[in-house]
């Protein structure tokens, strides 16, 4: 096998890897500042869901337009992650157990399944081992480092272990309190993209309507 | 004393001056032969595959080349999977694995094929590598479906990697890079090339022999170095579980294999055979004798074929040990006619002689017919087997006559395996003797019509389960194609062969879909052909009105909207690149037979016999479907039928040889091994066992000495000396052969049950068609 570094499911992985943040809860594990990564763990809520909005900025290589789009999301620790763009258009991806799927409205823009694509089971995988608060497998593949901010805040800054994955990403960096609220990340490429969320709260459940959407 | 007998002891003076200088010679050539073998140095190479003892197919060169490129690339080859219940235990696990290996003789290799290299090279060509979705979904889409994909990937939050949007905005390239995923699923995962599967992690170890996996010093060094890992394992790393794939592994079993039985069958062999010249000669003398051939026979058998060859075959020296069994026969044979004898030794000696010149007749015979087939691994045994003949009876001959003693008692096993003779039936001709002559060849008859043939390669392969179970996980595990079951593409340019891969491909479609196949290795997954290249590049043209739409939305230069064409990647410029370098095996180039052009496309999944069927209808031309196993069973029936024709060639033969000598009696020397041969058949027809190459080579052997045992009687005359000598070398025979039913080799199980059957048959009917006793000779008209 070779070191394909599909950009598809490597953006996706990082999106697991950014997301999973919003979720990141238990006991922290051997990694470069453990005493660290355990205080910002005990600083996040550990609810099994929670849903917001989100804005993101988007400065591509060679195009002089900066990106702006905002949406919702929803994390829900065991079935997965809502991405909803609603500006400038609709557009919604999800990831769970063993699928990504990509969609504009109803029409399915994307579909990448573990049965066909190894990569994407373990995308997913290491999206639910970090819901489930397996931090072990984030400091597998990154440095990382970071101070606490007041009583409540926290910043993280990770950087690739891996020459592979540093073709992918140059950089990664998060923010946050309870719940993460910024994000920064530097592709290899030079395309950096911005996100900040806004309006987190943390539920116990599901609505009804995002349930319908996971099915 | 009179005149001619006063002449006659000149004779065998002079005779036996001569015989001196032979003597010496003999020894001399001995002395030489030890020399060779012990300055020759051990190059410890014994092959094991089965497969080399059979001849290539000449018909399908292009065919015969690429499994031998297969061949030789799986030879070298070795992985080690880790499996483990998560991927961290896994990695490390790993780490302490490649630790421990560094000094094996083991290279380390990296990912199969380095794809980020890869991208590099085809960036610039990018243009002409889109997917056959993404060309059908641009058949389809008008502009503004155009523009919103490339928004929408320009919008995708984390998108952009080792890509610009730029350079690749509505994906495809991207798309196409990604198919590239399903050529293997092992990913890299740090410094830890994984394999993940629902309820497993694997870490992969790919390594490469840096000798041949059949070198002996590399077998135990590896041996010793994964057994380090084993106990490494063990002790540290209890949940994780070692599966090892390749050749060299099943190749140190089946050495470790052959050379135990080797020495099994070998000692086993020397063993009885001591014991049971013992009871019948009770002489240490005799056992000298008949160690001092048998290890002349050894040694010229090892040396010359240690000459000739540069690597021996397991079954050369398996099947070589039996040759104990036979060599000592003609020692065994000399040595009875001087059981209560007393004539002058070297007058007893010539006369002798007719008989032991005979005897090498049919062996040689049946031995040279199998020198020359086009079987390297028969020719190789019957090297062995010539030689070792050879070398025991020109020291029997030569030197006997000073080291035999001048008189030897008779023992009362000897007495009374002779006296034996005397109740045994004798064929006279008579009513009752007709009577069941014709009910046994009735039953013969009826038990060879019942005899089936089977000719496939895999019943005589074996292998330690355990190895194969593992090797089973690991192909599994890494979706390794078939190495034997392949299409072989040839065409008359680099161009033609890529599309007709592509042709192949997409005739394979339904049986992807089917799930019938679950993958394939071809180089025009990695290249596709320039006629599909332009094809997309063409294609894309129909982008320009979306691309300029585009730009004024992003704000991009004008340059920007053009796509210019590009030449097309070549199969050269491809091949020329280092990151190709592990994928090349898939490209034979071009062939210096008939300057055509070849690759190869391998499959995954291939289990039921029903696709191969489905596969094998799509051979044409330029599509050459090869099924090696099946080809060599057809092979190994094809050489069947020509061994069969052989073994009735010498039974024609040999008695027009021996006519001159035996005369109207030559029909009693072949008849015991025709009939042992019949016997055998109809035995095996009975039993249900197939008649395959093995089996009918065996029957050259129990034709070679079932004609001397036949041959020892009519021309002593029914002497009893004559049979019990028989009686001994059958015994020897049955005794050194019946252990390779031991061997845990098919095809040595083969031989020697056939081998004990047709010995067991020869020696019990030998005696039924000897010449009346010499007092009986008077009065009857029997001539010689």
């Amino acid at each position: 096998m070779r070191k394909v570094m599909k950009n598809t499911a490597m953006l996706l992985l990082l999106s697991g890897f950014i997301l999973c943040g919003l979720g990141l809860t238990a006991s922290a594990q051997a990694a470069d500042d453990p005493a660290l990564l355990r205080s910002v763990q005990s600083r996040l809520a550990t609810d099994t869901v929670i849903r917001g909005d989100f804005t993101q900025t988007r400065q591509l290589t060679g195009v002089k337009k900066t990106l702006a789009s905002n949406g919702v999301f929803v994390v829900e620790k065991t079935r997965g992650v809502l991405w909803r763009t609603l500006s400038p258009f609709p557009q919604t991806t999800r990831v769970t157990q063993g699928e990504i799927l990509q969609k504009d409205g109803d029409r399915v823009l994307m579909t990448l399944r573990a049965d066909q694509e190894p990569a994407v089971n373990a995308i997913s995988r290491v999206l639910f081992s970090l819901f489930a608060g397996d931090l072990t497998t984030l400091a597998e593949y990154f440095d990382h480092h970071g101070q606490l901010d007041g009583d409540t805040g926290w910043q993280l800054s990770f950087a690739p272990r891996d020459a592979a994955l540093r073709t992918v990403i140059a950089s990664l960096s998060m923010e946050g309190d309870r719940v993460v609220r910024r994000v920064t990340l530097t592709s290899a490429a030079g395309d950096v993209t911005r996100i900040a969320f806004t309006n987190a709260v943390t539920a116990s459940a599901l609505t009804a309507d995002e349930h319908a959407q996971f099915e | 004393m009179n005149t001619p007998s006063l002449n006659k002891a000149f004779d065998d003076l002079r005779y036996a001056r001569r015989h001196r200088v032979l003597a010496w010679g003999w020894l001399g050539i001995l002395a030489l032969l030890t020399v060779v073998l012990l300055i020759q140095p051990w190059r410890g190479q014994i092959d094991t595959d089965l497969l080399a003892l059979l001849p290539v197919d000449e018909r399908n060169p292009h065919a015969e080349a690429a499994l031998k490129t297969l061949a030789q690339r799986g030879e070298r080859q070795l992985v080690l999977l880790l499996a483990a219940p998560d991927t961290a235990t896994a990695q490390r696990a790993a780490r302490q694995v490649r630790e421990i290996l560094r000094d094996a003789p083991l290279a380390l290799q990296s990912a199969p094929a380095n794809v980020e290299k890869l991208l590099g090279l085809y960036f610039p060509y990018r243009t002409g590598f889109v997917t056959d979705q993404d060309l059908h979904w641009l058949a389809g889409a008008d502009q503004a479906a155009q523009v919103r994909q490339a928004l929408s990937l320009a919008y995708q939050p984390f998108a952009g990697g080792t890509l610009n949007w730029r350079d690749d905005p509505f994906g495809f390239f991207g798309n196409w890079v990604m198919q590239l995923g399903s050529a293997s699923p092992a990913r890299p995962y740090g410094d830890t090339l994984m394999v993940q599967t629902a309820d497993r992690r694997y870490a992969v170890l790919l390594y490469q022999l840096t000798q041949s996996a059949f070198s002996s010093d590399l077998q135990t060094r590896l041996e010793t170095g994964l057994t380090n890992v084993r106990n490494e394992l063990a002790q540290h790393f209890p949940d994780v579980q070692l599966l090892r794939g390749g050749i060299v592994l099943h190749a140190t079993a089946a050495a470790q294999q052959a050379r135990f039985e080797m020495s099994l069958i070998g000692s086993g062999s020397l063993l009885f055979c001591v014991l049971f010249a013992w009871l019948i000669f009770r002489s240490f003398k005799a056992l000298r004798l008949i160690l001092l051939s048998l290890a002349a026979g050894a040694l010229t058998a090892l040396s010359l074929t240690w000459l000739m060859f540069d690597r021996l075959h397991a079954l050369t020296l398996v099947f070589g040990a039996t040759l104990i069994g036979v060599a000592v026969d003609y020692g065994v044979l000399v040595l009875a006619q001087h059981l209560n004898d007393t004539p002058e030794r070297w007058h007893r000696f010539r006369r002798l002689l007719p008989s032991l010149a005979l005897v090498l007749i049919a062996p040689m015979l049946a031995y040279f017919s199998l020198l020359l087939m086009p079987f390297p691994g028969l020719r190789q045994m019957a090297c062995f087997i010539v030689t070792g003949i050879a070398g025991a009876w020109l020291s029997i001959m030569l030197w006997y006559p000073y080291l035999v003693p001048s008189q030897m008692p008779v023992t009362p096993l000897a007495g009374r395996l002779m006296q034996a003779l005397r109740h045994w039936p004798r064929w006279g001709g008579t009513r009752g003797q007709w009577f069941i002559t014709v009910l046994l060849a009735a039953v013969l008859g009826f038990g060879i019509a019942q005899l089936k043939t089977g000719d496939d390669i895999r019943s005589l392969v074996s292998s330690d389960p355990d190895l194969l179970s593992e090797h089973g996980e690991v192909a599994k595990a890494l979706e390794l194609p078939s190495p034997a079951q392949l299409f072989l593409i040839v065409g008359d340019t680099p161009e033609e062969v890529l599309q007709h891969e592509e042709a192949l491909l997409e005739k394979l479609t339904p049986l992807f879909a089917a799930g019938k196949l679950t993958g394939f290795d071809a180089i025009s997954r990695w290249l596709p052909s320039q006629r599909r290249q332009e094809a997309a590049q063409q294609a894309q043209q129909a982008l320009t009105g979306a691309r300029a739409a585009l730009s004024k939305e992003l704000e991009l230069p004008d340059d920007w909207i053009a796509v210019s064409p590009v030449a097309p990647l070549t199969v050269d410029e491809w091949l020329a690149q280092p990151a190709t370098e592990p994928l090349r095996y898939l490209w034979q180039g071009r062939s210096t037979q008939d300057g055509r052009y070849s690759s190869i496309v391998l499959l995954k999944g291939l289990h039921d016999a029903d696709t191969v069927r489905q596969l094998a209808a799509f051979d044409d031309d330029h599509t050459r479907w090869v099924d090696k196993p099946a080809e060599v069973s057809s092979m190994m029936g094809r050489y069947r039928v020509l061994l069969s024709s052989v073994l009735i060639a010498a039974y024609v033969l040999a008695p027009l040889a021996l006519l001159a000598f035996f005369r109207r009696q030559t029909w009693r020397v072949v008849m015991p091994s025709l009939l042992a041969t019949l016997g055998t058949l109809a035995v095996m027809g009975y039993a249900g066992i197939a008649l395959q190459l093995l089996n009918v080579l065996t029957l050259l052997l129990v034709f070679g000495m079932g004609v001397d045992y036949g041959l020892f009687l009519t021309a002593q005359r029914g002497d009893a000396r004559a049979f019990l000598a028989i009686c001994v070398a059958a015994a020897l025979t049955l005794l050194s052969f019946g252990l390779l039913a031991v061997s845990s080799t098919p095809a040595l199980r083969t031989i020697g049950l056939t081998t004990v059957l047709g010995i067991g048959l020869a020696w019990l009917t030998t005696p039924l068609f000897r010449l009346p006793a010499p007092e009986a000779l008077a009065s009857s008209s029997g001539s010689v």
